[in-house]
Formats: C-alpha cells, sequence, structure tokens
C-alpha cells in the first residue's frame, strides 16, 4: 500500500514496522516473512524496528509455563515420541526408504569414502533420491537418481521435528547442499519440495513433497 | 560473554548446548507464556506455541546476532511472530470476543506505560509514546500488545481500514523520528 505524504523510500522501513508491529493482512504478511530471509537490508530494518519498540515488551504480564521442556526435547533430540507424529500418514514410504538407509548403513563397507550414508530419501513410485550421509561434522544431502528440477523449479530441503511444522534448510541449487550435523537428531525426518525458483514464498512448503526419509541414528 | 544474559545462553545453544537450552527455558519460559497467553488467548493453544517456539530457539539460535539486539527482545519477536501468525491464519471473527479484546486493550494500555515508566531507560518512549495522540498510542500498543490486526483496531476505533492503516504508518515514522534521536 502507499500511503499519500509518505515518500517511496520509506515504504520499505513503514513495511518493516507493520511487519514487527503485525498489523498486516495474512498474504502481506507471508510475503514480507520471504522477504526477510532473502534481503539482508529489509532484515536489518525489521530488527531495529524490533529494538525501536522493546521498550512495549514489558507490557506483557510474566505467566507460570507448564515444564514442557521433555516434551520439547523429545521432539528435537529423538527420544520416540509417544503418538504417531503428523507426517507419517504423508508417505507411508518413508519408513520403508529409511528401512533401505539403515540396512545400507549398517552393511555398507569400509571403504577410503569419506561419507557414511545415513538414510535415503526416497518415494514410491518415483525415481528420484537423495542420499543423507554423515563425515564427521557434516551431513550431506547428495541426489543420487533421478531429475533435477526443470527450469524455473528448485528442490528445497526440509526439516520436520516430531509434530512441528518443517522448517527450511535451504535450496539444493546443484546437486547436493552440506549442513552441520549437530543440527540433527535421531528421528527427524528430511523432506524434498518442487518449489519456485528462489524458494518457498511462503515458509512452508508450497509445492509437491518429492521424497522423504527419517534419519534414524546419527 | 555480553552484558545480555539472555544472548549468552543463545550464543551457547547455537553452539549445540544443551545444558543452556534448559537455562533459557527457565529464564524465558514464563515470559514467552505471558506473551502467547495475552496474544492467543487461550492456553491450550499456548502451550502448543511455546513448544513451537522452543523448537525454533534450537534450531534458529546460530541466526541470534548480540550486535543486533538483546536476547530477550529476540526471543519475544520469535513468540510473537508465531503467535501473530496463529490469530492471522484463524478464519475471519474467529478471535476472542470484542469485550475481552476491549479488557485487553484496556489493561495493555496502562501495564505498558506502568512497565515504561518503571524502566530508567525507557524514559524516551514513554516520552514519544506521550508525543502521538492518546487513541493513536492505544492502537499502536493494542497491535503489538494483543495482535490486533488492521481490520480489527479500524472496527475498534470505527474509521476506515485504510485510514487506520495510514494513522498508524504515521504514528510509526513520528514514533521512529523520536527513538532514533
Amino acid at each position: 500500500m502507499t500511503t499519500p505524504d509518505i515518500p517511496e523510500k520509506e515504504e520499505s522501513d513503514l513495511l518493516a514496522a507493520e511487519y514487527v508491529l503485525g498489523t498486516l493482512p495474512l498474504a502481506e504478511r507471508e510475503a514480507a516473512a520471504t522477504r526477510l530471509r532473502r534481503d539482508t537490508h529489509f532484515a536489518l530494518a525489521v530488527a531495529r524496528w524490533e529494538t525501536r519498540l522493546e521498550n512495549l515488551n514489558s507490557g506483557f504480564a510474566e505467566a507460570p509455563a507448564p515444564d514442557l521442556l521433555p516434551k520439547i526435547e523429545a521432539r528435537l533430540f529423538g527420544t520416540p515420541a509417544p503418538k504417531t507424529p503428523f507426517w507419517k500418514g504423508w508417505f507411508a514410504g518413508a519408513a520403508a526408504a529409511a528401512a533401505l538407509g539403515l540396512a545400507v548403513l549398517v552393511f555398507w563397507p569400509p571403504t577410503p569414502t569419506p561419507y557414511t550414508p545415513l538414510t535415503t530419501l526416497a518415494a514410491e513410485g518415483s525415481a528420484l533420491r537423495y542420499e543423507v550421509a554423515l563425515r564427521g561434522e557434516e551431513l550431506r544431502v547428495a541426489r543420487l537418481a533421478g531429475p533435477a528440477a526443470e527450469a524455473g523449479r528448485v528442490h528445497e530441503l526440509w526439516l520436520i521435528v516430531g509434530d512441528a511444522a518443517p522448517v527450511s534448510l535451504g535450496l539444493i541449487e546443484g546437486d547436493e547442499v552440506t549442513l552441520p550435523a549437530s543440527t540433527f537428531g535421531a528421528g527427524m525426518v528430511l523432506a524434498i519440495s518442487l518449489e519456485p525458483t528462489g524458494g518457498s514464498p511462503t515458509g512452508a512448503p508450497t509445492g509437491p513433497v518429492l521424497v522423504t526419509g527419517v534419519i534414524e541414528n546419527i | 560473554m555480553t552484558e545480555d544474559p539472555i544472548a549468552d545462553l543463545l550464543i551457547k545453544i547455537a553452539a549445540q548446548d544443551r545444558r543452556a537450552f534448559r537455562d533459557i527455558y527457565s529464564a524465558s519460559s514464563s515470559k514467552l507464556m505471558g506473551v502467547l497467553l495475552r496474544i492467543l488467548g487461550n492456553r491450550a493453544e499456548a502451550e502448543d506455541a511455546l513448544q513451537e517456539i522452543y523448537t525454533r530457539v534450537w534450531l534458529r539460535a546460530s541466526r541470534f546476532d548480540a550486535e543486533k539486539g538483546r536476547g530477550m527482545t529476540w526471543l519475544i519477536a520469535i513468540a510473537r511472530n508465531h503467535a501473530i501468525d496463529r490469530l492471522r491464519a484463524r478464519p475471519p471473527r474467529a478471535g476472542n470476543d470484542d469485550g475481552e479484546e476491549v479488557a485487553h486493550l484496556e489493561d495493555g494500555r496502562r501495564s505498558a506505560l506502568a512497565g515504561l515508566v518503571a524502566e530508567g531507560e525507557a524514559r524516551r518512549a514513554v516520552k514519544c509514546f506521550a508525543e502521538l495522540e492518546a487513541d493513536r498510542a492505544a492502537a499502536v500498543q493494542g497491535a503489538y500488545l494483543d495482535g490486533l490486526s488492521y481490520e480489527i483496531l479500524a472496527q475498534r476505533f470505527g474509521v476506515p481500514i485504510n485510514t487506520m492503516r495510514t494513522w498508524l504508518r504515521r504514528s510509526l515514522l513520528k514514533l521512529r523520528e523520536c527513538l532514533d534521536q
């Protein structure tokens, strides 16, 4: 929106302010959240507004919080969750893929290859396969089989922990990405979705989920 | 080390320190629970949101930059953003009933200003909010503390949405000018 009397160059900073204030309608809010991840100037403007308005935080009274740490830690650090996580419904093939990944791990002969495969991201009826492998503190997700994304699209990698919403781990612009292994724990799910170039505009997977797999052990 | 204990914990969490993660939960969960209850108005949803937020804190701690702001400000921003995302995703008019929101708004005005007065370092913020017309300061605070959208603020103040947005944008520019001095 353009407000009369407000110069064009202020628009970006005002949008940052409105994002921090929280007043934007859903679509504009999602667009601002996407820009926040990609535009470092905008991210800095948002951080400056968070600091400008931080004194209002004293208006939030404290309220006793239940001890949810055991649940949060179970979700993050891989203690088996008591109930079936929602993603199990997505792809029945994920468990089979994970079992395959585990079998590969168990029977992988000691070789000079520095990466140890942990699991395979796959889906029934799809040729696409990504291998998840570990070397020291590095975790590599690399395309082993199947086509790369067509022009105008990109593969985006997601981490799903328990019942939490998927968190983007970034785009796979070449054939592989390398991430710090310490981010991952047993029981976490990795998924790859097909997104427009530049990645999901909403911060959640918008395209089809192509392949998934579970990290059983790390 | 910094002068900011929450920032110190976030830096340790970014290095995968699980003990620091427990410490930050103890040090901040009641504040974040207050934020969530205030904005969401529903304990079950607030508890669900709290789990989601601390999951994000663990996964995103490496993005915290102590040069750019205080640790608690960063945590509250995550909590507010998540709570407001949930509010905006609700079907229209499925929010709290109006009476409750009015009570929050009034309460928010009082307690926010009381809080501001209590902190010597925040004197300028009090002065800057005082320079705004009273209803516009209340609108900014209602948006910030209760997650009120432009639509709800416009209904509350009996003006069209675009007018409300223009008001708030002008108020934000005035605040910026005053606070950045």
